[in-house]
């Protein structure tokens, strides 16, 4: 195990230098000249060619680009990622500051998936080929089609605006994650109940779960020990790409629910092409999602020891 | 495996008939890609004759603003005061567009990388490799919005950035065919009787990997349209005027309570283009695949 983890974390370096290069590269093939932008974006005043010198020497925007790279990675990497245009604050401290109700909303969907999308998809395995199957699987089709905002905007209706139980915007207390999370969670509960359906029709065709039958385990401990910790494995392994997936939706999500966080400071920036900070958040989210599919492995290798021994 | 799915194996019933026609035959058979078909035909023959079957203009002024559907105004009016009905129909160019368009942008550059990838082999496609897991290693919402960051805000830059997001599942998808049909017999036989790399990757292994690609592609035009709308709801795709469903959503959802029907028609419009697309790739996979479905 240690041997893999070492491995599998040696791994990620290559992966985080190309992100960080693309990223870096996200300045550079501007079709405006940033100094003009953060000029503009601040102060009316004129804009004397002096300035303009002073500010691009300042930003070391007249160095080789290759340093201006290296500049960039080694603040990237002491936690300096520069400073907003627009708010003129570290743009580490702007990211920082909206991190937890964005991991919130994440982590929260993500539960919200695995609580609808794993038993829905063990029922639809029971009584496969029933009426039960086919919902599950309509449901699984419905929430791949489902725009985000639309599902967020159908609950809001519902319950902010007709039942009154939750808020409709914001992120104070628990109450104002129930919506979102939901919306997160509905809208990718339908892969994982097609994932745990498939995987567990397999589970119970192995040659071990028969074993398990002849020897008299109670069906109870059989199915639960062995058929669905087995076929939680699939699940596990796309753990990672739904971590992504969420990630993803809290771009809309935030915005539709007014929640302040990182997805929606992209948004932001990208609307007021703050670059420092598009950059600086993109680079941030890009780390977390490699992290993410990190543990995601290492988890992986945990539960299925065969994974530790390939490669 | 059960009777239908028996009497559907190409050996069993005809030998004779060509493969595309046999899947064909499952294709029709396959109910739920018929009930896509008719829902994108539905969506197609609308867009292509908006002009004709829609009542109004997309941005005609045609009565009071934020009127509730009606026997004049079958979805109600914006809150402009413009025909719902008029700019749907005509919003379905938009999005049909933006789907096939953002696929082609996806489809090609990524074809292509995976072809050069797995034929050429060696150092090609070792760095070709590295540059796909690393744009694998972005969500492709994200990859989507660094790209729209650095073009700005707009329609076509939508199109681009959902394309390029996808290009790196194109090439990977492709890459492993090829590598997969390299193996085989005919592409031996091609090289051995003189044919050029080039023509033997696009006349004998392209064709013959088709399938998967055309499968994924489908599926794919379903997702672009979804992220498509997500970036214009989120106000980095189409700008206004423009009868473009996300915008449309966007526009009716501080209007939810007063006047519902702006921002839920166009999202019901997006939901049943996209599970068209959806049922179709799923009833190609099993029409071209009969293996692939589901035990």
């Amino acid at each position: 195990m240690g041997r893999y983890l070492v491995g599998r974390i040696l791994q990620t370096i290559p992966v985080l230098f190309i992100v960080s290069l693309v990223v870096f590269a996200i300045m550079r093939i501007l079709p405006g000249d940033p100094v003009m932008l953060m000029l503009q974006g601040a102060e009316g005043g004129v804009i004397t060619p002096e300035r303009l010198e002073a500010l691009r020497e300042n930003m070391g925007l007249n160095d080789p680009v290759v340093v201006q790279y290296l500049n960039f990675l080694g603040g990237a990497v002491t936690g300096d990622l520069g400073e907003s245009i627009r708010f003129r604050d570290p743009v580490l401290e702007m990211i920082l500051d909206r991190l937890a109700p964005t991991m919130h909303l994440a982590i929260a969907g993500l539960i919200c998936s695995l609580i609808v999308g794993v038993p829905l998809g063990m029922i639809a395995a029971f009584w496969r080929g029933g009426w039960i199957d086919a919902f599950t699987m309509s449901f699984s089709y419905l929430g791949a089609s489902t725009p985000v905002f639309f599902l967020a905007l159908v609950l809001i209706s519902v319950f902010a605006f007709n039942l009154g139980w939750f808020p409709s915007a914001g992120a104070t207390g628990w109450r104002s994650l129930v919506m979102p999370a939901l919306t997160l969670g509905l809208i990718n509960a339908g892969l994982i109940a097609r994932l745990m359906r498939s995987s567990l029709l397999e589970v119970l065709g192995e040659d071990y779960m028969r074993t398990g039958r002849a020897k008299g385990l109670p069906p109870g401990l059989l199915l639960g020990r062995h058929g669905i910790k087995n076929a939680l494995i699939p699940v596990v392994t796309i753990l990672g790409l739904q971590f992504g997936n969420m990630l993803a939706g809290t771009v809309v999500t935030e915005t539709v629910f007014s929640r302040p966080g990182v997805g929606r400071l992209i948004v932001n920036a990208i609307l007021a092409k703050d670059y420092p900070l598009i950059q600086g958040a993109v680079l941030f989210l890009s780390v977390t999602y490699v992290t993410a599919n990190l543990i995601v492995d290492i988890l992986y290798a945990w539960l299925d020891p065969r994974i530790r021994y390939v490669r | 495996m059960s009777a239908e799915a028996l009497s559907a194996t190409p050996d069993a019933d005809a030998p004779r008939r060509s493969p595309t026609r046999l899947a064909f035959a499952r294709f029709v058979r396959h109910r739920g890609a018929m009930v896509g078909s008719v829902l994108l035909v539905t969506w197609v023959i609308l867009a292509i004759f908006a002009d004709a079957i829609a009542p109004y203009a997309p941005n005609e002024l045609v009565s009071r603003a934020r009127q509730a559907p009606s026997a004049d105004h079958w979805l109600g009016t914006d809150q402009l005061g413009r025909d719902m009905l008029s700019r749907i129909i005509h919003g379905a160019r938009i999005s049909l567009v933006l789907g096939f368009v953002s696929v082609l942008f996806g489809m090609i550059p990524g074809v292509t990388l995976g072809l050069i990838a797995g034929y050429v082999g060696g150092w090609v496609d070792a760095v070709i490799s590295r540059i796909i897991d690393a744009m694998l290693a972005f969500p492709s919402i994200i990859l989507a919005l660094i790209i729209i960051a650095t073009l700005g805000p707009g329609i076509l830059n939508v199109m681009i950035a959902v394309g390029i997001s996808s290009v790196p599942e194109y090439a990977r998808l492709t890459r492993g065919s090829v590598l997969a049909a390299r193996a085989q017999p005919y592409v031996e036989a091609a090289w051995l009787v003189g044919n050029p790399a080039r023509r033997i990757m696009a006349q004998h292994i392209l064709p013959n990997t088709s399938g998967p690609l055309i499968v994924f592609a489908t599926l794919q035009v379903g997702n672009a349209v979804l992220v498509g709308a997500g970036l214009s709801f989120l106000g980095l795709g189409a700008q206004p005027p423009t009868s473009e469903w996300g915008l449309m959503s966007a526009e009716g959802r501080d209007l939810l309570r007063r006047a519902w029907w702006i921002a839920t028609f166009p999202g019901i419009a997006i939901l049943t283009v996209v599970i068209g697309f959806n049922l179709i790739g799923d009833g190609l996979r099993d029409a071209i695949d009969p293996k692939s479905r589901p035990v």
